[in-house]
């Protein structure tokens, strides 16, 4: 085996396209490799993979674990092995045709990608989720289901746009960032700012160079 | 076996803890926050302790605390938990020097005309600071007690050999809790409720259980003093290795959960010496207290790109195993009522009855 597409990985993501393989695959030939878990990426052999230089895509399907590292780690790692990559737009996507996707992409099903929408490589957009005109995402960006990026809003690197959250238009994202809660965002976040059901108010990280979004003067 | 000297009105009486502002957090050193983040020209923290607003800047390299207030109207200089900013107050543009005096206010001659000897007593109120390592401590006392009669110097060194291994990247998060602020010291002072309150989560992580600290009394009296408060212990701990431990600096070079007990209300912990943990509780109102979480890892001997999403992993685990004792003690707190019984405490709980003594001391006829 050489050619066709290769899915590896594991999540929702992973077992929906290897459950349905067939919506997928490019001319018949989709191969999924099945990793156990999160924790198993870092020594993960994939000597299953054929060779870089074979003419065979490469699909990373990991869901959102430590601000998409655990994704990262992988796809970064067969990047610098020379592997070429495929973004995966679920059928019953809608991508308008002027937005523009990076590679290792996932546009989950029902999903809404609008006009000028630029998303960077390795980012994934969830079920139903809706990225309004205009609107940014950075690379290892994760979108939840159901979630709603409004127009010229836009997502810093390594951060979590959780399920059911909703960003009105031209709201900036820092990089790092998480919002777990449910609802409507408004105001701009600084990187490395968590807003997560388990906590009552923002949790922020200070220090570690330059941030983006923090009072200064 | 003993009855607590403290009543649950300690826990549920507004004048108590009117009290307790004064003569305990606006009396002893209080923890103000982590000195790594203070590093640049005019890096501050901003605190709330004994009920009085305070920011802690750095002025020209030197550690400086301040009532948080304008002298003018009484607008808080700085917002921000953490920040980088001069001394302006927002409201009306008024700027401080470092020593806390007016640098100037904009239309002053027309807007303000201050006589002279007015003028020369505007400054922002000054409070002493120590930082012991990467820890600083700030005193509202006029006339502060020294810091050795809270710590003991031999303390005061492992707190200082330990924080000299902070990164500079922290995370923070403020926890609003129902329930007085002493319940929460207490807690972390019984290690008998880890097997009860976190039997999957912490406990395994503890094959030998907490060891409990040795005892110390005063040289003199032959009884617990109030340095004698504070102490340190440490614990087998089964540490799990990460990729990320063999890029950090870590505190020793065994696997032990390290514990700081730092009376009034600060629990200074470390994971095998790659991760710290400050929580500290802090007094709202009798039935309300505010736990604040201060994490880092050890210091990074090369970047580490994945630190704020291990940062926020491990802050969430900890607010997880917090959330076990929150649960019961908020419980315990809603079953208090003014007539009820004092705690009976056991033999194994004589750091809880000398905590108590103390505490009786410096609340004076008050307690």
């Amino acid at each position: 085996m050489s050619g066709g597409l290769w899915v590896v990985g594991c999540g929702r993501i992973f077992e929906s396209i290897a459950v349905s393989q067939g919506v997928f695959a490019e001319d018949g030939m989709l191969h999924v490799l099945r990793l156990p878990s999160t924790d198993a990426i870092a020594n993960a052999g994939l000597t299953e993979l054929p060779a870089p230089s074979s003419d065979a895509r490469v699909f990373v399907a990991v869901d959102q674990s430590a601000l998409n590292y655990a994704r990262f780690d992988l796809y970064g790692r067969l990047r610098m092995n020379g592997y070429k990559f495929t973004t995966m737009v679920h059928p019953a996507a809608t991508v308008d045709p002027s937005a523009q996707l990076g590679e290792n992409c996932w546009i989950g099903p029902g999903a809404l990608i609008g006009p000028s929408v630029k998303i960077g490589h390795n980012t994934c957009v969830g079920a139903g989720a809706l990225v309004d005109f205009g609107a940014s995402l950075a690379a290892n960006v994760w979108v939840g289901a159901a979630a709603r990026v409004g127009a010229d809003a836009s997502v810093g690197t390594h951060s979590v746009i959780g399920a059911d959250v909703r960003l009105g238009n031209a709201v900036s994202v820092g990089r790092h960032c998480s919002i777990e809660t449910p609802g409507h965002y408004s105001q701009q976040l600084p990187d490395k700012t968590y807003i997560d059901p388990l906590f009552e108010g923002a949790v922020h990280i200070h220090g570690g160079g330059s941030q983006r979004g923090r009072a200064r003067g | 076996m003993s009855k607590s000297i403290l009543s649950p009105r300690h826990y549920l009486d507004p004048e108590i803890l009117r009290t307790e502002q004064e003569r305990i957090f606006r009396t002893l050193w209080i923890f103000a926050g982590v000195k790594q983040l203070l590093a640049e020209p005019d890096a501050f923290l901003t605190r709330t302790i004994g009920g009085v607003p305070v920011v802690v800047q750095n002025c020209g390299g030197e550690l400086r605390a301040f009532e948080n207030q304008c002298a003018h109207r009484q607008m808080p200089i700085q917002f921000e938990e953490y920040g980088q900013r001069r001394l302006i107050c927002r409201y009306h543009g008024w700027v401080y020097g470092g020593d806390g005096a007016i640098r100037s206010m904009p239309d002053e001659d027309t807007l303000y005309r201050y006589p002279k000897a007015e003028r020369e007593g505007l400054r922002l109120k000054e409070f002493a600071v120590r930082a012991i390592g990467n820890l600083v401590f700030v005193n509202l006392a006029p006339t502060p007690l020294p810091i050795e009669s809270q710590f003991r110097p031999e303390l005061m060194a492992e707190m200082e050999r330990m924080s000299a291994h902070f990164s500079g990247e922290t995370i923070f998060a403020r926890i609003p809790a129902r329930y007085n602020w002493k319940l929460n010291f207490e807690n972390i002072l019984d290690y008998n409720h880890v097997p009860y309150v976190h039997p999957r989560s912490f406990q395994p992580l503890l094959p030998g259980g907490v060891r409990a600290p040795a005892p110390t009394l005063d040289e003199a009296t032959g009884h617990a003093a109030l340095r004698d408060l504070s102490v340190s212990t440490s614990s087998p701990y089964a540490l799990a290795p990460q990729p990320w431990h063999a890029m950090v600096d870590r505190f020793g070079d065994v696997d032990r959960y390290y514990n700081f007990y730092l009376y009034p209300n600060v629990n200074f912990i470390s994971l095998a010496g790659y991760v710290f943990l400050i929580q500290q509780f802090d007094p709202v109102a009798p039935d309300r207290t505010d736990v604040l979480f201060t994490l880092m890892t050890a210091r990074e001997t090369r970047r580490i790109p994945a630190l704020p999403a291990i940062l926020w992993g491990h802050m969430k685990g900890e607010k997880r195993v917090l959330d076990e004792d929150v649960l019961l003690i908020e419980k315990l707190q809603a079953s208090l009522n003014s007539e009820g019984a004092h705690a009976t405490h056991g033999a194994y709980e004589a750091r809880l009855v000398d905590v108590a003594r103390i505490y009786a001391g410096l609340m004076g006829a008050d307690a």
